[in-house]
């Protein structure tokens, strides 16, 4: 290759105002020379570097991302690091189940007094970039609109079809070519925990305790205002749905005090609802319901069958199943070579629509300017694109980093059948292996993200 | 903004040499909005600045951006230019085409392209900066001084005489410090109570310093100059109001043999005790963990004895409010204790018997037994016989300078009082012989060579370099084990008694007290100043200034320099009418805001409350996070947490920053 | 007397049309129970049975769901445009449901109305519909509620009929008949007539209701389970609502077009703050209203075609054939 040909990389550094920046100024007064295909981009600190910005970094055209700032215990704003550190961890496990080439993203702690070590590092970074040489995955607009496209290695795609979490679509409809349609499976509960439910709802409406019951129904949910229409409650296996999500919903805050249905897999999200002071305990009432399994993928590793916070609980749950770890779904993924991994997950993009139904299915997701909504700037493209379709599920998986309980209604309502659930049960385990923690189990825990540790792992910090 | 103008400044030739800057300028003026794109040799001198200016008026500019050097370096000038000709001083940017650019790549073409850019990043974030006008807050006049030995004493009186009012918050029954307890301080020889009590004394009666003895900080709330302390008046059950120190009471106790905190154990002092004799104040206090009336309802002699009522054996802990407007720290030193296993690597020093042989003491030990007033009345005793020791050891750097088992720093006094040491002891056991065993002799102070000279050239003291193997007993002797590097050869001594120069470490409970303050602290536990050469009494907390031993080891000039330096800053403080703060901080879009308070839970400053917001009536309408702009210190850690994004952070905010990633496609 | 093509050799001519360089598109199954319809990498993936229709719709074709508009790029003064909409290939829609095809002649209402517009009309040109008529149906059809039926011919070239092991084709238009040709042979067999679902509700009742029922508490009272999501719109073969923005930097970028639904809280939001449709009420009103009234009153044609892809893929089983029948039921 020719001297003119030789590819150029594009290295965007964020680095903070107070030591890296200061280091690359010294760097500069003492004439150490680098490569210029560095460009800087000034912060205040670490703690203001957002996983969007390195997305958008790529989005752009980067080659490869740098992140810098103070040394941990040096943060010019005591803290900022710290919580950029637990952060970053995190988001490197949620880059890796993407199959994103990780040598494309560096961190590093570089002081004001580190003049050579920031030449050094940039130098390295941009001879190992150019070997590389151009990373496009996040910057492409235009993929292939086709969702039979089989992958090079079939059984790593059937394996995780087989043991997957996306669970038999209901959708196609059963071919009975006459009336009637499908007639839910017969119901493993026993009937005694449906008419406990229909009359611990008609006491609470009837006395006023509450304004209206969210509950299932024949066809879906209800929301019974009435003590006579508390007969319209069911209780079968039919009751997948996480009902959790409509106490984010305005129409039915304004209904007045409610009380919820909810199997414990469901609990678990209000434990992280009141923790982020989402919903009031004392006003909410909450109805607990013992499950056996609603026959989804999810119900074979369940370890909550006994909802635990509830105001009333109905019914008992057999003897706890022994706990078969979700190994099979995230281990066949993991074994794929990363570049692998990731057409496999623009694939699975390639049929997103953008439709945010796994957003409103979410009884986590309740920001009513949802980050994606927000066009001054754009942060996640709208566009169905592998770019705005990887920006915008990068963007959902993180902010449910050490949130999200597992209850499994994103995969069940995207209507292109993507495995969402795989993305969230990563970062879950993750959150589990460096800090035994998981969401939704205790109250009195602190959330994982806007906490941190002084022993927060940093080995993949230079 | 629409109008914006471009200045590319030559640097003379530090940018000029490697980028071509009118093919930048020129460049430039191309990017939409840019109404003016020149270049001058020097932006930053006065005909450079006067350029601004006047294209400014000229072109009705509505935000610059200047190409040169460091915003570090120049940017409050630039917004002081643009200031004067009447526009916010929010709406410049610097682009950093010399220190990141000309003075680190040598190809002028890429160097070229890569201002080019640089200068179209500071474009497209000015275009989307804000005006932003300064925070003004009050300021209250009063000060705290955290620390009563000689730094606070310092400082507290600096602050005092300057016409503020200070409060004094000491952890111990008196002020005074470490010092209180020296004999005679290098290089003077000058007796260390003589020179600190008169200040005590001054300290005690000032009018305008309100001392809380026996006291500790508890909580400490606001920001720079609105401070609010709550401080813990711990139980002395004696009302000092009352008390006339007449001495009736520790004369009566019969409890007298509690070992004395002021002596390091060297001497005994009863249940109800004044720390020294010339303690600040000069009143008793009760230690409830031996009273025999507090644990048992037993005794009560004092009570009996004493004509002014004073005691009080009901008394509890009673917790104060102050409000203040600035924070010193002088909380001082303690020295490492050598004979404990410790956690992680600070191991002890189980090999040179402290604490299982009486004999073996560390340094403020060795200051008791010389002290006039210590316990042995001056005579050098050994503490295992009574008899006086006429061979004693001196180790130095015991814990410092030592990154296997110790602390990596060195203490810095050590090598002056442990030469000072020799001297005294030569001076009252004329026949009596000091050896000392060092590492390196660090005298660079005024007086400090010479003084140290004087210790072996006139007083005797015999030098080892080398550092000591073991110390064991046999019989009553000590037997020192060492080498003498110089000679190349080992030493053994047979000492009767052995002094460690154990090293200085910050009090303990000082990393309590600076997340209180939010001031940072390093691995050691001392504090963190602003900057180490330009700014070492401020710290990164606004109105918390640093001085004395807890900032970094140090004797007793620097300490009372450091005092003045920190009163000096404080008193900067209080000079200006009102505060203003820089307007570069955190707001939250309360429409927007989900009320998770995740914002909340990470601010490293506690500096956003969880709000609520109401229509003008009075109708609850939802809650809300919300940033207080007093405590606020721009870090944008909020707005990387916030899932919505309604946390921005102005001159820093989301539209700027991705403008300035979107001008890189 | 029929035209009829086994259905090996409708694969075979499947084959062939890609090998002219056109594009086929058909039904095919992506994972266990979850059937798509989209251009195919090859004709060997195509389904044909086992399945009601596929979980979305064929617009796609015609209305994708991102497309370019124009590029722009900016220097000083100058502003360039630069017009997107590349060469359209020729395109087969094979075996869609005749509740897709309906849904064309549909849609050329309204894209051809005040505005004509080009992306629309050239992908339109270039595609010619093979309609696969059904033999079976589920609890979420209602095609013969709106006018269909299992076997209607409303917008397709070419109708096939499931036969067995082969299909009867009858072409309806020349673009139909130039596609197959001299690809048939004749035969005695033909299709029997399908009934399909029995009508659930009636379109004239639906909007009387909704002329008559603006205000009321109905549409809260009866959307509660509504999550505002868009997968009932993004699905529908008839919904085309689409936002246009722009996606680049002050210097150059793109102005696409993309899917939108009336069902996302920030659809009527106005740069003011206020929003004229606030809740999900009278959001789902507006749907209603524009498909079975405000449509029909401009363009003669409910804008629905009864496919059921709206409660198939609604995460809570609701869509529109829920509200409808519940209408149905408040008259």
């Amino acid at each position: 290759m020719s001297e003119a040909n030789q590819f150029e990389p594009k290295i965007i550094a964020y680095v903070c105002n107070w030591c890296t920046y200061l280091g690359a100024d010294l760097a500069g007064t003492t004439r150490l020379e680098y490569p210029a295909n560095v460009r800087i981009i000034r912060l205040p600190c670490t703690g203001r570097i957002d996983f969007n910005l390195l997305v958008k970094a790529f989005e752009i055209g980067a080659d490869t991302v740098l992140v810098s700032g103070c040394h941990p215990g040096d943060c010019h704003y005591t803290a900022g690091n710290y919580h950029a550190r637990r952060r970053w961890m995190l988001f490197r496990e949620l880059l890796d189940t993407l199959g994103f080439d990780l040598r494309r993203i560096y961190f590093t702690w570089i002081s004001a007094a580190e003049g050579r070590k920031w030449q050094e590092e940039i130098t390295r970074i941009t001879e190992e970039t150019r070997k590389l040489g151009p990373y496009r995955e996040l910057y492409k607009k235009n993929g292939n609109q086709n969702p039979s496209l089989a992958t090079e290695d079939e059984s790593a795609r059937s394996a995780l079809e087989c043991g997957g979490l996306t669970p038999p679509c209901p959708r196609q409809g059963m071919d009975l070519g006459k009336e009637g349609g499908v007639k839910p499976p017969h119901s493993k509960a026993p009937l005694a925990q449906e008419q406990k439910l229909r009359e611990t709802c008609r006491k609470l409406l009837e006395d006023g305790t509450v304004q209206v019951v969210i509950g299932y129904g024949a066809g879906g949910p209800v929301f019974i205002r009435r003590a006579e229409d508390a007969g319209k409650l069911v209780w079968n296996t039919n009751c997948q749905a996480n009902l959790a999500t409509y106490l984010k919903r305005k129409e039915i805050k304004r209904l007045g005090k409610a009380a919820v249905v909810v199997k414990a897999c469901d609990e678990r999200g209000l434990v992280i609802l009141e923790k982020e002071s989402q919903i009031d305990r004392l006003t909410l009432r909450v109805i607990g319901m013992a499950c056996d399994g609603m026959g989804q993928p999810k119900c074979d590793a369940c370890k909550v069958h006994q909802p635990r916070f509830a105001d009333e609980i109905i019914g008992e749950a057999a003897a706890q199943q022994p706990e078969t770890p979700h190994a099979t779904e995230t281990d066949a993924l993991m074994q794929m070579p990363p570049a692998e991994r990731m057409s496999w997950w623009a694939q699975e993009f390639e049929r997103c629509v953008k439709c945010y139904a796994c957003r409103q299915v979410c009884p986590l997701c309740y920001c009513e300017r949802c980050i994606a909504d927000k066009n001054r700037p754009v942060v996640i493209d709208t566009s169905a694109t592998p770019k705005g379709n990887f920006a915008w599920h990068i963007t959902r998986a993180f902010h449910l980093a050490g949130r999200c309980v597992g209850c499994g209604e994103c995969t069940r309502a995207c209507p292109a059948g993507i495995p969402l659930g795989l993305l969230n049960l990563t970062l879950a385990r993750a959150a589990e292996k460096h800090f035994g923690y998981q969401a939704g189990m205790d109250p009195k825990v602190e959330p994982l993200i806007g906490s941190y540790a002084l022993t927060d792992k940093e080995d993949f910090i230079r | 903004m629409s109008r914006i103008g471009v200045f590319v400044c030559w640097c003379g030739e530090n940018i000029a040499r490697t980028v071509d800057v009118a093919e930048v300028a020129s460049a430039s003026a191309k990017i939409p909005g840019v109404r003016c794109s020149v270049h001058y040799k020097y932006m930053c001198s006065d005909p450079g600045q006067a350029m601004i200016r006047e294209k400014i008026e000229r072109e009705r500019l509505d935000a610059v951006v200047v190409a040169s050097c460091s915003p570090h370096m120049h940017l409050k000038t630039f917004r002081k230019t643009v200031e004067r000709a009447g526009l916010n001083p929010y709406l410049v940017e610097m682009a950093n085409i010399r220190e990141q650019c000309s003075w680190v790549h040598h190809d002028r073409s890429q160097a070229t392209a890569k201002a080019a850019e640089i200068i179209r990043m500071s474009v497209e974030k000015v275009r989307q900066d804000h005006a932003l006008q300064p925070i003004r807050v009050p300021v209250t006049r009063r000060a705290m001084v955290i620390g009563g030995g000689v730094a606070g004493i310092q400082a507290a009186l600096d602050i005092a005489d300057a016409g503020y009012e200070v409060v004094m918050v000491e952890r111990e029954p008196s002020i005074g410090g470490k010092m209180a307890g020296l004999s005679e301080t290098f290089p003077t020889l000058d007796c260390s109570q003589c020179i600190l009590t008169p200040r005590m004394v001054e300290v005690g009666q000032h009018p305008r310093i309100k001392l809380y003895s026996y006291s500790e900080v508890e909580a400490v709330d606001g920001f720079i100059g609105n401070f609010t302390a709550k401080i813990r008046q711990k139980a002395r059950y004696v009302d000092i109001s009352k008390c006339t120190g007449c001495g009736e009471c520790w004369n009566v106790c019969p409890l007298k043999r509690n070992p004395s905190e002021f002596d390091f154990k060297m001497g005994m002092r009863p249940a109800i005790y004044v720390p020294f004799p010339q303690a600040v104040p000069a009143r008793p206090v009760i230690d409830s963990k031996t009273c025999a009336k507090l644990i048992r309802n037993g005794c009560g002699l004092c009570e009996k004895k004493c004509q002014a009522g004073a005691i009080n054996f009901k008394d509890t802990d009673k917790v104060v409010e102050e409000k203040i407007g600035a924070v010193v720290v002088a909380t001082g030193y303690q020295l490492y204790d050598i004979g404990k296993q410790q956690t992680g690597k600070l191991a002890g020093y189980g090999e040179y018997g402290y604490g299982k042989y009486k004999d073996v003491i560390d340094s403020l030990q060795f200051e008791r037994l010389v002290s006039a007033s210590g316990p042995t009345n001056g005579a050098i005793k050994r503490p295992s016989d009574g008899k006086e020791p006429k061979s004693v050891v001196f180790v130095s750097c015991v814990g410092s300078r030592d990154n296997a088992k110790g602390l990596s720093y060195c203490s810095k006094i050590c090598c002056m009082y442990t030469a000072k040491h020799t001297m005294l002891y030569k001076h009252k056991v004329h026949d009596g012989q000091a050896h000392v065993f060092y590492m390196d002799l660090r005298s660079g102070g005024k007086g400090y060579e010479e003084f140290v000279r004087r210790a072996i050239e006139q007083d005797g003291a015999k030098y080892y370099r080398g550092r000591v193997s073991k110390i064991t007993q046999q019989n009553s002797k000590l037997i020192v084990r060492g080498a003498d590097t110089l000679a190349g050869t080992p030493v053994t001594i047979e000492a009767d008694l052995v002094v460690l120069a154990a090293a200085m470490r910050p009090s303990p409970g000082v990393t309590d007290l600076a997340r209180m303050l939010n001031v940072g602290y390093d691995e050691h536990g001392f504090l963190l100043e602003s900057h180490p050469k330009l700014r070492p009494v401020e710290t990164n907390a606004g109105g918390v200034f640093i001085c004395g031993a807890c900032h970094s080891p140090k004797d007793i000039p620097e300490s009372v320099a450091q005092a003045s330096a920190a009163a000096a800053k404080t008193q900067i403080l209080f000079a200006a009418e009102e505060l203003t703060r820089e307007p570069e901080i955190a707001q939250i879009n309360e429409q927007m805001c989900a009320a998770c308070f995740a914002c909340y839970r990470t601010c490293p400053y506690h500096a956003i409350e969880q709000a609520e917001v109401h229509t003008p009536r009075g109708v609850f309408v939802k809650k809300t996070a919300r940033v207080n702009p007093g405590l606020c210190m721009g870090c944008g850690t909020c707005v990387a947490v916030c899932p919505s994004k309604s946390a921005e952070l102005e001159g820093f905010t989301e539209q700027e920053i991705y403008s300035m990633v979107e001008s890189l496609a | 007397m029929s035209e009829i093509l086994t259905k090996a050799g409708l694969r075979e001519l499947a084959k062939e049309w890609n090998a002219q360089g056109k594009v086929v598109a058909g039904p095919a199954q992506v994972k266990p129970g979850l059937v798509l319809y989209a251009p195919l990498a090859s004709a060997d993936d195509i389904v044909w049975d086992g399945f009601v229709r596929a979980a979305n719709s064929a617009k796609e074709a015609v209305f994708p769901r991102h497309e370019l508009l124009c590029r722009y790029h900016l220097e000083g003064n100058r502003v360039e445009l630069t017009n997107g909409g590349a060469e359209v290939a020729a395109q087969i829609l094979l075996a869609v449901r005749p509740c897709d095809a309906a849904a064309l002649p549909i849609l050329d209402h309204v894209f051809n109305w005040d505005y004509r517009d080009e992306a629309y009309n050239r992908r339109r040109e270039a595609t010619t519909v093979v309609t696969l008529a059904c033999a079976s149906y589920d609890e979420s059809c209602f095609c013969t509620s709106v006018g269909l039926g299992p076997q209607a011919e409303r917008g397709s070239d070419v109708m096939l009929f499931d036969l067995g092991d082969e299909f009867e084709v009858r072409c309806l238009t020349d673009k139909g008949r130039a596609i197959f040709a001299g690809k048939t042979q004749t035969s005695e067999r033909t299709a029997p007539l399908s009934k399909g679902p029995k009508p659930r509700f009636s379109p004239q009742h639906i909007k009387q209701f909704v002329d008559e029922h603006f205000t009321g508490p109905f549409w809260q009272d009866e959307t509660l389970a509504c999550l505002g999501c868009g997968a009932c719109a993004y699905n529908c073969p008839t919904c085309h609502c689409f936002d246009i923005v722009d996606e680049g930097n002050s210097q150059h970028g793109e102005r696409v077009r993309n899917w939108d639904s009336c069902q996302f809280a920030q659809f009527t939001l106005h740069a003011s703050g206020h929003n004229p449709r606030p809740d999900q009420g009278s959001r789902q009103r507006q749907r209603v209203l524009h498909k079975f009234s405000i449509y029909p009153e401009k363009f003669g044609e409910i804008l629905c075609t009864g496919c059921g892809n709206c409660t198939r893929n609604c995460p809570e089983g609701q869509g529109l054939l829920t509200l409808l029948t519940g209408i149905e039921h408040a008259l």
